[in-house]
């Protein structure tokens, strides 16, 4: 035989073999008939982790705990965790992969906004009920979404009760509003939605700023501030942000109060300055942030230390994901002994006044889709180094339109 | 015995896409591989792979290729890869969104616009070199994207700039199935592209320019005009990947043109191999899909393992990005030439036997 | 006026740290030829290990300062041993590629070890507001000012007066002859890596104790190199002054325009330079031999 083709052959075989044994392994094992499976996409590695792996974390404990305790109607559900390294790409490869391949009852996370823009179509054609942190763009609030539940409220309603509690806490007839926004998608969305409402919340919009992720001094934006002149300011930007703000704010003297989303609602933010220039910032939450002493919040601080998650349980983040993994387990429980995902759908819509033992106001889905559709402001008390609530969640009923 | 080794012995015999009937055999071997594939995996996975991931990992051939053909084989180094598939990005919206052109002609348009982008690029690289070259390319990528951003403002909104189903003719590319085929052919003539044009006079005057440009000047190159043509040929290739990734994707923002993702490609070739078209194929599948595999792998491991099974469950991403890395930096140190480099000789060795090669 | 002065005195501040960390990057770029990707995340690993004396150890603020030296000059030195020694006479990219690689190991080491969320030192340089006329400086920012003069002094002393400084100069300048000349260039690589990690830990320290430390430092890092560019791969003086610059640059598209212009400012401004002077304003043009 010719030596070529020997050799050729040899090469040949040998990629014929490796091909086999490759797609060999191509049978996954299918998942037990008693077990649910759920996905998540979320960032476990790459810049979006401070604020996505709490997340995740939450809704793993409230997994954990409800397996310990005989699972949903018997059965285990089993978390499918995907990282997206914060790229759309992947989060979309990894969404495809848990609707289709792994054929997952539900699904959370794909808080990227393009990842959440782009799996919109995809979410609509497999039916698959998302039940993510939030509607993070335009996109997923209109044209309506049958199966996108969102569960922090939404920027217009945050929007609404910044402006309008600060109104009525400055005393003013039209006081002058300023905003503050993160150099992101998010934060010009922001500076938008303020500027466009704040007319109809009965405040003038002098002007906003937008201030870079990686700033090392907020000097220039607090300048540019003080030559705005507003009464208070609606801000959308990180803890760390926040800290500078306030650290340029203490250098100027400047004696603004600022309200803020709880994109800014970490620890950090408050760190390294006096009581008096941290009273200055507040922010808004849907949820009540872990260090605020609630019953709900003590049983999550407990569940979390037993599964070791207790790092991660200081994030309010994690409250979101807690909570988010109590509403799953629910409604999967309501749709009976072998809920698919149309009766997880229905379940989920059904969901009504769900109590979650102070670490929310009631959730309900509904029609709306939005779980929560209140915020209320919270400050940081330096004494006991931990949040306090501005406040009961009905007194701010009356901004939310 | 006969040294098996296969050597050309003249330039026609090189030029030949099949050096001799083996290679045609495995080729059909391949090919039938290639073709199989999608219906063999169906909705499932391979090793933890699915078929889109198998996409992203084409289009990211296509990507390494054009990295190569500038870094490997014409040694400009360019950080603007990003950049470029963002201007593919682009000019796939202006060409297929806003002016609503069939899909062939918009990869096309997209490719010529890159090009064009790249030769004003490649103009720094007269005066620049190396290092300096490196830097000014990574300016360029900050202000692509604040450009992308401003274009993406003004046409599109917050959400990111859309993309219609592409569509061959009456044939709606809207599966992966057929995505993949779609790209497999992308990718073959991506391959055919670079093989032809770094055989051809041209392509011999890339290596030169890498290896010594003083003497290849001195042997007739025009070293300012040959630049240009490297960048024009790499950044058409990569706007098309660009444009491909696009329209795959359908929504596309300022998110996923970041620093990593140069660093990526740059890992790409780096892992598979610079200077060797094997090499950027190799590279691209290695690292789109070594950390799946990792993944796949880790969550076998039962967390109850003492030490590393909790560590690898709570944090199983941070430890493939360090295993990666330190992966990088072994290839780096231990063999150079990448897997392509590996592959050569363990080949090498297979033919040879038993002599050693 | 008092507008732009307020701005230009922010921008020094800011730059000082900026200029500290490309002081550290050209210090390792001319006595090893390694172009070093890694530096931003050098700089947060200086303040995570600062955040650990301080709040593990429990170290008064001084101590805590030299503890973090001492540990990151460590560092430096053992990372030349583990990852460059092996990679010398290596093509630029491939040891550039190895510094990214790097760069990918210590970010993900940094999330293993300390987790992702913010954190703060439990207790910081002081912090007080100085006012000089009408300008609002804080003290902070005066002692990262005088720390970068000291630093830049104290180095240019160093290379100037000193048999270990003279010999880094020696081995920048032609490695064969100063190995000919019998100078230990291995022990000058692992100076030179020492004293470069050390300044990025510096600069860690202040930023840390400027706003909050979080993984996201590594790309703050990421601005040296505009700086380095701008005053010369090859200055050190220069690098620093790259470094106020590029800060002063910043703040003052911050306060003009607007915060996202800033960037694009700063890197047209780099590209400006390289395409005018390679060389940076205060470096040598690198004469190329065959």
């Amino acid at each position: 035989m010719k030596p070529e083709i020997l050799g050729a052959a040899k090469i040949a075989g040998a990629l014929l073999g490796a091909g086999i044994l490759a797609m060999g392994t191509a049978l996954q094992p299918a998942f037990a008939q008693d077990t649910i499976t759920y996905g998540v996409v979320s960032d476990q590695s790459g810049p979006g982790v401070p604020n996505q792996l709490p997340y995740l974390r939450g809704i793993q404990t409230q997994f954990n705990k409800v397996n310990d305790a005989g699972g949903i109607n018997g059965r285990k559900i089993v978390l499918l965790a995907e990282d997206d390294k914060f790229q759309v790409p992947l989060g979309i490869a990894a969404y495809k992969k848990l609707a289709s391949n792994d054929d997952v009852i539900g699904i959370s996370g794909l808080t990227l906004s393009g990842t959440q823009v782009a799996a919109l179509p995809l979410v609509a054609k497999d039916k698959i009920p998302v039940v993510g942190p939030d509607g993070t763009t335009d996109a997923s609030l209109e044209p309506f979404q049958e199966y996108m539940f969102m569960l922090v409220p939404s920027y217009p309603v945050q929007a609404q009760v910044i402006l309008g509690a600060m109104k009525d806490r400055v005393g003013k007839d039209k006081p002058k509003v300023a905003d503050i926004s993160v150099n992101v998608e998010s934060g010009l969305g922001w500076q938008k939605l303020i500027s466009e409402t704040a007319e109809a919340a009965g405040t003038e919009y002098v002007g906003g700023v937008l201030m870079d992720a990686t700033a090392t001094s907020a000097d220039a934006i607090v300048l540019k501030i003080q030559q705005m002149e507003p009464d208070f300011i609606a801000a959308h930007t990180t803890g760390g942000q926040a800290n500078l703000i306030l650290k340029s704010m203490e250098k100027f003297g400047l004696n603004i109060p600022v309200m803020a989303t709880y994109a800014s609602g970490t620890p950090s933010a408050y760190a390294g300055l006096s009581p008096e220039i941290g009273a200055q910032w507040q922010f808004v939450h849907g949820i009540t942030p872990p260090s605020v002493p609630t019953d709900g919040g003590k049983q999550m601080l407990a569940d979390a230390e037993k599964y070791g998650f207790g790092k991660d349980a200081a994030s309010s983040d994690f409250v979101v994901g807690y909570v988010a993994g109590q509403l799953v387990v629910q409604a999967l429980t309501d749709a009976g002994e072998n809920p698919t995902r149309e009766t997880y759908h229905q379940a989920l819509v059904a969901l009504k006044d769900v109590d979650t033992n102070g670490l929310s106001p009631s959730v309900s889905f509904g029609e709306s889709r939005m779980g929560i559709n209140l915020a209320r402001p919270y400050g940081y008390d330096y004494a006991t180094q931990a949040f306090t609530a501005v406040g009961e969640w009905d007194a701010y009923r009356q901004y939310v339109k | 015995m006969q040294l098996r080794q296969h050597l050309d012995t003249d330039y026609q015999r090189q030029l030949r896409l099949f050096g001799s009937p083996g290679a045609v055999v495995v080729a059909i071997v391949a090919f039938a591989l290639l073709m199989a594939l999608p219906f063999l995996i169906g909705r499932g996975t391979l090793a933890g792979i699915g078929l889109a991931a198998i996409n992203n990992a084409l289009i990211a051939i296509i990507g390494a290729v054009a990295l190569n053909l500038l870094v490997g084989f014409t040694g400009l180094l360019s950080m603007g890869h990003a950049a470029f598939f963002a201007v593919g990005a682009m000019a796939a919206a202006i060409f297929g969104t806003q002016l609503e052109l069939p899909f062939p002609l918009v990869l096309l348009a997209s490719g010529l616009c890159g090009a064009g982008i790249g030769v004003i690029v490649g103009l720094p690289s007269l005066r620049l070199s190396g290092l300096y070259l490196l830097l000014s390319t990574l300016a360029l990528h900050f202000l692509t994207l604040y450009a992308f951003l401003q274009y993406q403002l003004y046409n599109f909104g917050l959400s990111g700039v859309f993309y219609p189903t592409a569509m061959i003719g009456p044939i709606e590319i809207g599966t992966d199935h057929r995505w993949y085929f779609v790209l497999v052919a992308c990718v073959v003539a991506t391959i055919l592209i670079a093989r032809n044009v770094l055989q051809s006079r041209e392509g011999r005057a890339f290596v030169a320019l890498r290896d010594h440009p003083t003497a290849a000047a001195a042997l007739g190159v025009n070293v300012a005009v040959l630049r240009i043509k490297a960048f024009a040929l790499s950044s058409f290739l990569v706007s098309v990947a660009g444009a491909l990734f696009a329209f795959n994707l359908g929504v596309v923002t300022t998110d996923a043109f970041t620093l990593h993702f140069v660093v990526a490609y740059f890992a790409m070739i780096i892992i598979g191999g610079m200077g060797s078209l094997l090499g950027s194929v190799l590279g691209a599948v290695v690292w789109e899909f070594l950390p799946q595999w990792l993944a796949s792998a880790a969550s076998n491991i039962d967390p109850a393992t003492p030490v590393i099974g909790d560590t690898l469950a709570r944090h199983q991403a941070q430890i493939i990005s360090v295993v990666m890395g330190c992966i990088i930096i072994l290839v780096l140190i231990r063999w150079p030439a990448g897997l392509a480099g590996v592959v050569r000789s363990t080949v090498a060795a297979i033919r040879s036997w038993p002599y050693r090669s | 006026m008092i507008f732009f002065l307020q701005l230009l005195v922010s921008g020094l501040a800011v730059g000082s740290v900026y200029g500290l960390v490309a002081l550290g990057f050209v210090l390792i770029f001319k006595a090893t030829d390694v172009f070093n990707f890694a530096q931003g995340d050098l700089l947060a690993v200086g303040a995570y290990l600062m955040f650990v004396a301080l709040a593990v150890f429990n170290l008064p603020v001084a101590l805590a300062i030299i503890a973090t030296v001492v540990a990151a000059g460590i560092l430096g030195a053992m990372l030349q041993r583990v990852v460059f020694k092996p990679l010398q006479g290596q093509p630029l990219l491939t040891v550039v590629m190895a510094t990214i690689a790097l760069s990918l190991i210590i970010q993900g080491a940094l999330v293993i070890i300390f987790g992702s969320q913010d954190l703060s030192f439990p207790r910081t340089l002081p912090s007080s507001i100085v006012a000089i006329g009408a300008l609002r400086l804080s003290m902070l920012d005066l002692i990262i000012m005088g720390c970068s003069v000291v630093c830049v002094s104290a180095f240019a002393l160093f290379f100037r007066y000193t048999s270990l400084g003279l010999q880094m100069r020696a081995t920048a300048e032609h490695p064969e002859a100063a190995a000919l000349s019998g100078i230990n260039s291995d022990r000058v690589f692992t100076v030179a890596f020492s004293i470069g990690t050390v300044t990025a830990a510096l600069g860690g320290i202040f930023l840390g104790s400027l706003q909050v430390v979080s993984p996201t430092l590594s790309q703050i890092g990421l601005l040296a190199f505009p700086a380095v560019v701008v005053g010369g791969l090859t200055s050190i003086p220069g690098s620093v002054i790259g470094g106020l610059l590029i800060g002063v640059l910043q703040q003052l598209s911050a306060g003009y325009f607007d915060g996202a212009v800033a960037s694009v400012v700063v890197y047209s401004g780099l590209l400006l330079v390289l395409l005018l002077r390679p060389q940076g304003l205060l470096g040598r043009p690198s004469v190329q031999r065959h």
